[in-house]
């Protein structure tokens, strides 16, 4: 029986790391993979969520509405000379 | 036996190999087959189970306003769909189905009775409703987000912007002319998914905003547009206007500012009206502008030098007979007078003379160098040329009555580019409602700038006009657009209304119409308010659309930070310090207590002893006005209110007479 030679023993090891490496990253890849996934609806779920409440902002916002508002405050436009200038 | 044995042993070796060679080639010929002859199919078969393509729907293009006020917008909105060949027990999901989305039970029913993979159940539901739907977990029923859009601010400029039909298309307006811009581009998207149908992988982060439309930046101030439809909304009910409309312009540039129509629709419900009410009027429609035309036309005169603003025109008086028509002057008549007073009085029969004395080749050539006759490619929808008979069909009095604004049916848009071209200096501006496109990573794919189509008249005739038209809102027939702190320039006009039915015009219905600039001098804002067929209050344009400009005017001044000048600022503005500021506060304060007669104890008084401000009323309204004050009135006159003796906001003593005085407009 011939003598193993340590040169292939060194290979044989080197190989079987390289793959369990291989498997290990695909694995981590798959584990991210999920984790973005879930992430991504996550961030879906926000991003409508913005949406939607940037259309009330906007909808608040909306000059119609302040004025219905104001003249229920009673506040009036400024007749022509009660704009005052301020001078610093 | 030995040699036997030797003999069976390669028998036995033989029939090895011989199998070992049999079933390596078969192995070899499926092999083959596998990875050549079936590849492809087989490929796609591993595809299907372990890739998914999803299309991304691109969501639309916001719409805003030039600062950045949010006009149009999309949201995904839960809609309820079915695939009835999957549903078992069709009666009882049918039975609460139709308990959720509150529709009939014999609608859902048949709808699950049909032979189809897909149908709508409802397209737009709540949020809850979706979840109660999906808690259901009816086999068949799916939940299918779909993009809707949202005007927030409702009927706010409409008109232009238009509205989006249920499959994300657009049907009028800004959505229609620049649909293929705010759609986006649908794209496909392929994700890698485990044996349980879970996603591993979505390899296109960013690709959302590579498929959003890009997004519309105009040129609108949305509170002017707010004050401009308000205000026009007002006057055109109370003057029971069949239509109306109202554009400002920024003379400068060319930028519109504003543009309302009315009567309003709210884009978010469009189909609830009817399709008249979609019209934009301010670009689509052609109208005899009447009197408005003159100051185009004069300019034209004076510059080819054919009068001089003091040449002396006769007024004959009101009526004048030419070739067989004659021409009128609208409720007043007048004698001799020079080219200002012909604007300032709007005199018919002057300016159907300074239009004779030009002829028909200067006056078409003055009308298409205004712009009238071409479109005037502002980026609007459905924009008009104008129409007009060809310079060979006018009659002999065709120069009379284009120059005073029967003949020639101009839009809108076109009027207020004219007036825009008067206001700065005489150059006329390409018109445009596209501030900017931006792409959703924010870069700006196209920015408007303005544009100088051609000067019109000098700065000679230019300044003589404008003058002209001050005059017309200082002492003419503009008087409703007078404001106290800033000059205003203007011209009324109120054109007859052709019957399409007759070809004639019709004798009791008109065009009120009214355009004007302020400052006078250095203009930073051109209006024009159009008025079809107003049947109460007055037909002219200086009564019932002059004072809608007058209104937005003085709002819209404020707005935009335009302070009146140096003299108005001495009469009317105090100057002063952070220090005496509260002082100021608390005088403005008090000041609109006792306008709105509240006391110091914030009690609102009785108004019995204050003059109210009656300037512009009718009779009876300036009487309805100060009812229960005072019983010792005078009236002098008819028309509108011009004078009143005891100045606004001040206490009337008891049985102190009262003077009023009115007086036609025209």
């Amino acid at each position: 029986m011939s003598k193993i030679k340590p040169y292939l023993i060194i290979m044989i090891f080197i190989i079987s790391l390289t793959g369990i490496f291989y498997v290990w990253t695909n694995m981590e890849s798959m584990k991210l993979g999920y984790e973005i996934s879930k992430l991504e609806t996550i961030k879906a779920k926000l991003v409508h969520k913005n949406k939607k409440l940037l259309i009330v902002k906007a909808s608040l916002a909306s000059p119609s509405r302040i004025y219905k508002i104001a003249k229920k405050l009673g506040f009036i436009y400024p007749k022509e000379g009660e704009v005052v200038m301020i001078h610093e | 036996m030995n040699k036997i044995w030797k003999t069976t042993m390669k028998v036995r070796i033989l029939i090895v190999f011989s199998l070992i060679f049999i079933f390596g080639g078969m192995l070899l010929i499926k092999a083959f087959y596998l990875q050549v002859i079936d590849a492809p199919s087989l490929r796609k078969m591993a595809d299907a189970q372990f890739h998914t393509i999803i299309y991304f729907t691109p969501k639309r293009g916001n719409i805003y306003s030039a600062n950045g006020g949010l006009l149009a917008t999309s949201i995904d909105v839960d809609g309820i769909a079915a695939d009835p060949l999957m549903i078992k027990h069709k009666y009882k999901a049918g039975k609460e189905l139709s308990q959720l989305l509150n529709i009939k039970l014999e609608k859902v029913i048949s709808k699950l009775n049909l032979n189809l993979q897909f149908t709508w159940l409802k397209r737009k539901v709540s949020n809850k409703t979706a979840d109660k739907i999906e808690n259901l977990g009816i086999d068949g029923i799916s939940i299918v987000k779909q993009p809707v859009r949202y005007y927030p601010d409702g009927d706010i400029l409409a008109h232009v912007l238009g509205f989006v039909g249920i499959n994300d298309n657009g049907l009028s307006g800004i959505e229609y002319k620049y649909n293929k811009i705010l759609k986006g581009n649908k794209k496909a998207l392929k994700i890698i998914h485990d044996g349980l149908g879970q996603d591993i992988f979505i390899r296109g982060f960013g690709l959302e905003k590579e498929t959003h439309g890009d997004n519309i930046y105009l040129t609108i101030n949305k509170k002017l547009q707010y004050i401009t439809e308000h205000y026009l909304d007002k006057e055109a009910k109370a003057a029971d206007s069949r239509g109306a409309f109202a554009i400002i312009m920024n003379p400068d540039t060319g930028a519109i500012l504003a543009m309302a129509d009315y009567p309003a629709f709210n884009p978010n419900y469009y189909w609830t009206y009817k399709p008249r009410y979609w019209r934009n009027r301010a670009v689509t429609d052609d109208f005899e502008p009447g009197s408005t035309m003159k100051p185009f036309i004069i300019s034209g005169a004076m510059q080819d030098g054919v009068i001089k603003p003091d040449t002396i025109v006769n007024g004959h008086h009101g009526a004048y007979y030419l070739d067989g028509i004659t021409v009128h002057d609208v409720g007043t008549s007048f004698g001799h007078m020079n080219i200002n007073q012909l604007i300032e009085y709007s005199c018919n029969v002057c300016a159907c003379q300074v239009g004779m004395k030009m002829g028909k080749q200067r006056l078409w050539y003055w009308l298409n160098r205004w712009g009238f006759l071409v479109k005037p490619h502002a980026g609007l929808l459905g924009e008009s040329s104008g129409i007009d008979r060809p310079v060979s069909r006018w009659s002999q009095v065709g120069p009379c009555e284009e120059a005073f604004g029967q003949g020639a049916a101009i839009t809108g848009l076109q009027e207020i580019t004219a007036l825009s071209a008067i206001a700065n200096g005489g150059f006329l501006m390409k018109p445009y409602i596209i501030k900017k496109i931006v792409n959703p990573y924010g870069r700006a794919l196209f920015i408007s700038k303005p544009k100088v189509i051609r000067r019109v008249i000098n700065l000679k005739t230019d300044r003589e006009m404008k003058y002209m038209m001050r005059l017309v809102v200082k002492g003419g027939t503009g008087q409703y657009c007078k404001l106290i702190d800033y000059k205003v320039s203007g011209k009324t006009g109120t054109g007859q209304i052709t019957d399409p039915k007759t070809g004639k015009y019709y004798k009791n219905l008109y065009t009120a119409s009214f355009m004007a600039f302020v400052p006078y001098k250095h203009p930073k804002l051109a209006m024009l308010v159009v008025q079809e067929k107003p049947l109460k209050i007055s037909y002219y344009g200086g009564a019932v659309s002059a004072p809608v400009v007058r209104e937005v005017f003085k709002r819209a001044l404020n707005i935009l930070n335009i302070f009146p000048g140096q003299k108005a600022y001495k009469k009317q503005i105090h100057i002063m310090t952070l220090n005496n500021l509260q002082n100021a506060v608390n005088g403005i304060k008090n000041n609109i207590n006792k306008k709105n007669n509240i006391n110091k104890n914030n009690k609102k008084i009785s108004n019995v002893d204050i003059m109210p401000d009656l300037h512009g009323d009718t009779i009876i309204s300036a009487i309805k006005n100060i009812k229960g004050h005072n019983k010792n009135i005078t009236i002098k006159g008819t028309g509108f209110l011009y004078y009143q003796n005891i100045k606004p906001g001040t206490k009337i003593k008891k049985n102190q007479a009262i003077l009023l005085k009115f007086k036609p407009l025209l």
